[in-house]
């Protein structure tokens, strides 16, 4: 039997327990479609160790009864694909850059490794945005990533390939990471689930750092209960990882159908309060993603929500506060790259200074150097002050914002993004519009928020292929009360289950 | 913030990028436009406001100092663009 490649996992879980499909079986259909695949989401495969790994998984089936609680499953058998940002014993790790060409890691990151002993089975890399710089997946150096839904719009960045291997139905899962949106953007843009944990929960360890006060795994899927279970496995306490918390792991999957404090399952978010920002709903916002996303909470409104009007009147500065800083730690982070110990060496050089400033300048991409160059000045003697302190002292008044904001609400909702995916041919000659579409998202890296995407309906006109998602953002180590919000709406809606194949044989 | 060549040259020292088969202009345009932008953080009251480097004030965790295995050394080398007898090979650094 041959899976429905818009299975979620759950259902998958189910078909391999059942013994319907085996997980070789199930493992060579995603390489199949891999070899098929027309968005240019993947940028390395490994048959050979994708089906042992898968042979090891078919063993661990017919050997274990999986016990799962609530809405849990067991990952034993179940097809995942990593970004590039993580490192992989198996398949080179590019991190979508020219320096890292060929690179073979010595070792599996802990989000790789933590998968793989749940039992999945890594079926390849995908592409993102060089060194997960950008929010277009435009500025890798193996070429961009187009859009299932609509090929001549960009999947959203920087974890464009995992979006768009998943909205295609290549693969049913992905791992992304999230320094600035990077999750929650591309899952809105290709029609996923998506959550960005708070920050310390899951390990940094292996993977390929951009700016490590920002940067968090997370995983991709069609829904908030899959993204549930993918989380479980992937947090816990890592002591490799300096700043990972020293938290018990969470199960996030069996409380999900738990109604939140005192509601029933008729209303289960009944006394919820969601908070919406004016500052997101402001100017800027496009009129269709706006329609969508109070259609959207318009329906939590039925399940029982009540909307509360906050305020984060940090919101525009955050995104200045967030391209100071996040380039200044990537200046760091990305000195690194020599052409000495790994990666791009320049050929004609005359000394050590040239073959670093050569290797680099042939290794990195544009955006890299301009990231590399504006965190340079901002950490300069002079300017560090003025710029990177300043920085600082702004980012603790955009997380004291959403700590207010609380107090006044359960949850925070609003839009990801303020427009639907923009085309992919659109020439982008300003860095700074770029910068500005990231609005939405910055703020909940620079306080370490836990956010989520969920999809709630698509653009207008033109644009009715390119889906729009509803942002959940929740206080600290709440991941539970997104994901259970969202795997409610879920229940009582079916955007999440739209499929680009089933959109272009008819309307919405 | 007016951003002028010899800046960029400073700049690109210190970054360790060679930037000269680049379109130097349009680099330092899109430079000086992005530090222009950010600079506006300048106008945002930050008066008494502690800095914050981290999402969690914490301080980092100590852990016993104890070796570790770690990846043999030729695995670990493996990805050297120049090495030999266990050493990365660089341009001679010392006449």
């Amino acid at each position: 039997m041959a899976a429905n490649p818009f299975s979620d996992l759950a259902s998958l879980a189910q078909a391999l327990s059942s013994r319907q499909i085996g997980a070789v079986e199930l493992a060579q259909d995603v390489l199949g479609r891999i070899d098929a695949d027309a968005t240019n989401s993947f940028l390395a495969v490994n048959p050979e160790q994708t089906i042992a790994q898968a042979r090891l998984a078919d063993d661990r089936l017919k050997n274990e009864s999986p016990a799962a609680a609530g809405q849990g499953f067991s990952l034993v058998g179940l097809p995942i694909a990593h970004k590039d940002i993580f490192v992989t014993q198996g398949w080179p790790t590019t991190a979508a850059s020219k320096i890292l060409e060929g690179y073979q890691s010595p070792f599996d990151a802990t989000v790789v490794e933590k998968l793989a002993n749940a039992g999945m089975v890594t079926v390849g890399k995908l592409n993102c945005d060089e060194f997960a710089m950008g929010s277009a997946n435009t500025h890798s150096a193996y070429g961009p990533v187009r859009n299932p839904w609509d090929e001549a719009a960009i999947p959203g960045g920087s974890s464009g390939g995992s979006a768009a291997a998943v909205a295609a139905g290549v693969v049913p899962a992905a791992t992304g990471t999230d320094t600035g949106g990077s999750i929650r953007q591309p899952a809105a843009m290709c029609g996923l689930t998506g959550i960005k944990p708070t920050y310390g929960r899951v390990s940094r360890w292996g993977m390929i750092a951009y700016a490590s006060s920002l940067d968090q795994a997370g995983p991709m899927a069609r829904t908030a209960r899959d993204c549930a279970v993918l989380l479980s496995a992937m947090t816990g306490f890592d002591e490799k990882d300096s700043t990972s918390l020293e938290l018990p792991a969470q199960d996030f999957a069996v409380g999900l159908e738990t109604p939140v404090d005192g509601a029933s399952t008729a209303m289960p978010l009944k006394g919820l309060r969601i908070g919406l920002p004016k500052e997101f709903f402001a100017d800027g916002l496009s009129q269709e993603v706006r329609a969508a996303i109070d259609g959207a909470v318009a329906e939590m409104v039925k399940l029982g929500a009540v909307t509360v009007e906050i305020s984060l009147p940090r919101t525009a500065l955050s995104i200045p506060a967030y391209y100071v800083i996040a380039p200044a730690e990537a200046s760091s982070n990305l000195s690194r790259f020599d052409g000495v110990r790994y990666g791009h060496r320049a050929k004609e050089v005359k000394d050590l200074e040239s073959l670093y400033r050569m290797s680099r300048a042939e290794g990195f991409g544009k955006e890299v150097q301009r990231r590399i160059l504006i965190g340079t000045f901002v950490l300069s003697h002079g300017y560090y002050d003025a710029y990177y302190i300043q920085a600082q002292r702004v980012r603790r008044l955009v997380s004291q914002d959403f700590d207010q904001a609380f107090t006044q609400c359960d949850l925070i909702a609003g839009p990801v993004a303020p427009t639907v995916a923009w085309d992919i041919n659109a020439p982008s000659v300003d860095p700074l519009q770029d910068y500005l579409a990231d609005i939405y998202t910055l703020g909940v890296n620079l306080a370490g928020l836990p956010a989520m995407s969920i999809p709630c309906g698509f653009g207008q006109g033109s644009h009715d292929r390119r889906p729009i998602g509803i942002q959940l953002i929740g206080p600290r180590f709440e991941e539970q009360r997104c994901l259970t919000t969202a795997h409610w709406f879920q229940k009582a809606t079916d955007w999440h289950l739209k499929t680009p194949q089933a959109k272009s044989g008819g309307s919405v | 913030m007016n951003l002028e060549t010899k800046d960029l040259e400073k700049l690109a020292r210190l970054a360790r990028l060679d930037l000269s088969s680049q379109d130097q202009a349009a680099v330092l345009t899109s430079l000086d436009a992005v530090l222009n932008w950010v600079g506006s953080l300048s106008q945002a009251p930050t008066q008494d406001v502690e800095p914050m480097a981290h999402p969690h004030d914490l301080a980092l965790r100590l852990r016993d100092d104890v070796a570790k295995p770690l990846p043999d050394r030729e695995l670990l080398m493996q990805n050297a663009p120049q090495a030999a007898g266990g050493l990365f090979i660089v341009p001679r650094v010392i006449e």
